[in-house]
């Protein structure tokens, strides 16, 4: 029902489409599964594309940071899935400061201390050199001095954002636990349908 | 209480006085200048899909993108990608950066064109039926039709 929408859809509005599937990794599917979940709609997909259900040229790009991917792949899926992998490193202080200089202009002239750049790169270094953590942390800053009603962000509005950043993760990882087991119990006590 | 709320009030303009400053401090908050550090706050936003020029540092990976995204240009199926590597090193970022400018060459040359882009990291359950269901909605917005499916 769900497939047969979707490709109707695909071969009627594209002549191309391409699927970017991020973070695939997380679709584990339901525990005692013998493939995870990701294994099962890539073989759908190339399926799609192989057998020539839609006239649509279709593509994946799977975006994924877990190193065993392709591992977990069903073997009738691995055989019939064959990407061009393209290995992202990860970036050091000095490549996050040159990246956060080319977002520069998302501040007022001169609404940037000296160093805020610099200190935010090493935080984001700190972070597993996350550079979206970087942008992020670049951002709250000057939220926080925003709040403040202060005109330039300063040294100290970055490091009072990245301890809020740290104890948000703590919570989200306390939270995310809790909810999550309180989800199923709760699905359990009342057999509600999954999905 | 009572006491305390009349001491509150101005002699002369006892009946209007409350509502005036409440609006008057809304109002020269919203009329006056933006008392903001941001020119352009969504280059922040890691969800924008920024221009090439704002990239550093991955070349190599535009590249080989792009190179894949060209058999798209001739009316090929690009090869599949398998984009790997810790978070936040650009992987989703460089992608959408390419696709957005294969997009826009397809839209001169009449191909239909364009990339649905899901994470399923931020879906509620991570079950291949609701990997389907968002996939077929995303995609459903993209073409801009509905996607009544339950």
């Amino acid at each position: 029902m769900k497939y047969t929408r979707l490709y109707e859809i695909v071969n009627e509005h594209f002549d191309s489409l391409v699927f970017i599937l991020d973070e695939i990794d997380a679709l584990t599917g339901s525990t005692g599964a013998d493939e995870p979940a990701y294994s099962r709609l890539l073989y759908s997909l190339s399926r799609v594309m192989s057998e020539q259900h839609v006239d649509t040229q279709l593509s994946t790009v799977v975006v994924t940071n877990y190193p065993k991917f392709r591992e977990n792949l069903d073997s009738r899926t691995d055989s019939s899935y064959n990407p061009n992998g393209i290995h992202f490193s990860d970036y050091d202080a000095n490549e996050l400061v040159e990246i956060l200089e080319r977002r520069r202009d998302a501040f007022r002239d001169d609404a940037l201390e000296d160093g805020v750049i610099e200190i935010v790169a090493a935080y984001g270094a700190q972070n597993e050199d996350d550079a979206r953590r970087a942008i992020d942390l670049l951002r709250d800053a000057g939220e926080i001095a925003n709040r403040a009603g202060d005109s330039t962000v300063t040294q100290d509005h970055v490091r009072s954002a990245n301890q809020s950043v740290m104890k948000n993760r703590v919570l989200e990882i306390v939270g995310g636990i809790s909810v999550q087991k309180n989800f199923s119990l709760y699905r359990r006590s009342r057999r509600l349908p999954r999905g | 209480m009572k006491n305390n709320d009349s001491d509150l009030r101005q002699p002369n303009a006892e009946s209007d006085w409350t509502q005036e400053s409440e609006s008057s401090v809304v109002d020269s908050i919203l009329d006056g200048d933006a008392q903001t550090v941001f020119e352009n706050k969504d280059l922040v936003d890691s969800s924008t899909i920024v221009d090439q020029d704002r990239i550093y540092g991955r070349n190599e990976q535009l590249a080989a993108e792009a190179r894949a995204f060209r058999d798209t240009l001739d009316g090929e199926r690009p090869p599949d990608l398998l984009l790997y590597g810790s978070s936040g090193t650009g992987k989703t970022m460089t992608v959408k950066a390419v696709a957005s400018k294969v997009k826009e060459r397809t839209q001169e040359s009449g191909i239909a064109f364009d990339f649905v882009a899901v994470n399923f990291k931020t879906m509620e359950s991570h079950t291949l039926d609701r990997a389907v269901w968002k996939l077929g909605h995303q995609t459903a917005q993209k073409a801009g039709v509905g996607w009544d499916v339950p």
